[in-house]
């Protein structure tokens, strides 16, 4: 598990977690903690993930209109040239190109590319504009290599396109973030709600810009049982700053820490993809109204005190402390 | 006469040596010939293509309809659903990894991932088996599904996967599971999801691979490539299967499109089409081919 540190610190690696982390994974954590820019040569590195506009998705919750509620895994990246550059140099693995018979594809007309990286690693890219380049005929990518190419939606807009990265040796989908450098994110994540469902009822407290300041609380009764821990976070931009994501979302319970979970990786299993230690798919850490679930408390008699602390991948934290009575 | 009675014998093997050889030519001759007469696609007519076509392919925008079932693919491809006619949501999955290529019977789907992984879904939903061609003998350097075909009673999956080298499998499924019953390596490799089909008796397979047409005899448990000249370059094809041992392509080649018939592993019929070819149906005896505003009708018939 990656040990926190508040302030602009860099995440370092640790020993504890949800599960744990390939050996590669753990030598670029450490890598991000020792090193300025938290990359090694040989290590993939996401370009472009430093200015206005991007955002790391990964652990978003998503959803679509065709009824799909799911955790994203991916980093939404800026492209000024509009050049979409390979992470770290590999082969070319899949290529899905816009096809002469569209009507007959699953998956729409959307073009995507994967390389495989010689660490274990694999880096997709995705995108509504990127055309896949022509690739060489050995199927070998630079470090730097362009993929293909993104442009701008409409005036005024960003060329950008989405990367995620795979770790194959041990099966997980790794935070762009950890690969991303320094990000100049100044701004803290957002607690928009913490709820408690559970037989008792559904209770909630809403964060809004108050839940920011420290000691703000909100007082109800809850009977006395156990309940889903949910909260509804979001790391919004103020419009001059890259989003580095929601990483780390800490619960004490009277004290106590009771939930302590990052978004660093999501387990890929047969059923879909494990976030939060949680079971697959994704969409069970998601409850109906879009909230993260932490997990199950128990709600003893007496005063109670629920203290969430909510970081960003920059190091920005935002803190609401709920206190409420219970019968 | 010593002499006479020594080149008797040889005058003999001589026969015997010029008849052998005239029956292995022979052999070799019939064994490139199919044991029923060749097919060819006779033009019947045109129509005009109605509003809301809806066979084949994607319908109403995101849903996919494959074998009368419909499909709507998740925004990061790693997530689909099925929904019944109206629209309404049936079952939904979710995958390790993001889809690459698929097959769908009426009883089953499978989704070939970018991990190598194949996932078997029954129609209700249920997750039925997984397949992983690495854990099961068939090793590349790298993973991934390119090729896909479930054969219609779902006893056997054929794949080609990974790269370096790139494999064209076939798994035989015992009680649970899916046990490999084929495995041929390829020297030349395709890196995009490729057409692959079973024939609709069950009893072949034909697929395109970077080495060629790949046809498969599930009897023999042999598998051949055929290099046509008329296929040959960068081109993009669908296969579907026609009658019962033969399938229907499109191929497209830059601006160029051609239609055929393939079967027992050999082109039967190739001709162009209209540029503005987009998709393939199978109905009965009937080939049409998809035009942006007509659809082209053909007869599957004996020469």
């Amino acid at each position: 598990m990656i040990r926190f540190l508040r302030g602009r610190e860099r995440p370092a690696a640790g020993r504890r977690g949800p599960y744990r982390l390939a050996p590669i994974a753990a030598i670029a954590l450490i890598a991000a903690a020792t090193t300025p820019c938290g990359r090694l040569g040989a290590q993939p590195f996401v370009k472009d993930l430093n200015s206005l506009g991007t955002a790391v998705l990964f652990g978003t919750p998503s959803r679509e209109q065709s009824g799909f509620n799911y955790l994203q895994t991916g980093a939404l990246t800026n492209s000024p040239s509009g050049a979409v550059l390979a992470v770290e140099a590999g082969t070319v693995l899949f290529v899905k190109r816009a096809s002469s018979f569209e009507m007959q594809r699953f998956g729409g007309a959307g073009e995507f590319v994967a390389l495989a990286h010689d660490d274990g690693f694999v880096s997709l890219y995705t995108g509504k504009t990127l055309i896949v380049a022509r690739m060489p005929s050995s199927g070998r990518i630079g470090a730097s290599d362009s993929v293909g190419r993104v442009s701008a939606e409409g005036r005024g807009e960003l060329a950008q396109y989405i990367v995620r990265l795979y770790d194959g040796s041990s099966g997980v989908w790794i935070n762009p973030a950890l690969f991303a450098g320094a990000l100049d994110d100044k701004i803290p994540p957002k607690i928009e709600q913490i709820a408690l469902q559970g037989s008792g009822g559904l209770f909630f407290a809403e964060g809004g810009g108050a839940a920011r300041r420290s000691a703000k609380s909100a007082v109800q009764k809850i009977p006395q049982g156990e309940y889903a821990l949910a909260v509804s976070v979001s790391d919004a931009s103020s419009g001059k700053n890259p989003v580095s994501g929601v990483f780390r979302m800490k619960v004490l319970f009277n004290g106590t820490v009771a939930f302590d979970k990052k978004f660093d990786a999501a387990r890929a299993a047969e059923g879909g993809l494990s976030f939060l230690g949680l079971d697959v798919p994704s969409a069970n850490c998601l409850d109906r109204e879009g909230r993260i679930v932490l997990g199950r408390q128990f709600i003893p008699r007496g005063q109670n005190t629920l203290d969430l602390t909510v970081f960003d991948f920059a190091g920005n934290s935002a803190r609401y402390v709920w206190s409420f009575a219970t019968e | 006469m010593a002499n006479g009675l020594k080149a008797r014998p040889s005058r003999r093997r001589g026969k015997i040596g010029l008849i052998a050889a005239a029956v292995a030519v022979a052999y070799i001759f019939l064994a490139q010939q199919p044991l029923s007469p060749a097919r060819t696609l006779s033009f019947i007519e045109a129509i005009p293509r109605p509003a809301t076509e809806t066979q084949g392919g994607e319908t109403t925008k995101g849903v996919w309809e494959a074998r009368g079932r419909y499909f709507i693919a998740r925004g990061d491809l790693q997530g689909v659903s099925e929904v019944d006619r109206s629209g309404k949501q049936l079952w939904v999955a979710e995958f390790p990894s993001p889809v690459t290529v698929v097959d769908i019977t009426e009883k089953l789907s499978a989704w070939g991932l970018l991990d190598g992984s194949i996932h078997l879904v029954d129609s209700d939903g249920t997750m039925n088996s997984a397949v992983k061609p690495a854990s099961k003998g068939v090793s590349s350097r790298f993973a991934c599904a390119y090729g896909l075909a479930l054969s219609p009673d779902g006893s056997r999956l054929a794949v080609l996967f990974g790269l370096e080298p790139q494999h064209f499998a076939v798994f035989e499924r015992r009680g649970k599971d899916y046990r490999l019953s084929y495995d041929m390596k390829l020297v030349r490799p395709l890196r995009g999801g490729q057409p692959f089909a079973f024939s609709a008796d069950g009893r072949s397979i034909e697929g395109l691979t970077g080495d060629g047409l790949v046809f498969y005899d599930v009897a023999k448990g042999r598998a051949a490539i055929l290099q046509d000249s008329s296929l040959r370059g960068d081109f993009e094809m669908i296969i579907a299967p026609a009658g019962d041992d033969s399938f229907a392509f499109l191929a497209a080649n830059g601006n160029e499109r051609y239609a055929g018939l393939l079967r027992q592993g050999r082109v039967e019929a190739i001709f162009p089409v209209g540029t503005d070819s987009t998709g393939i149906l199978v109905e009965g005896p009937n080939v049409i081919i998809q035009g942006r505003d007509m659809l082209y009708r053909y007869k599957v018939e004996g020469r």
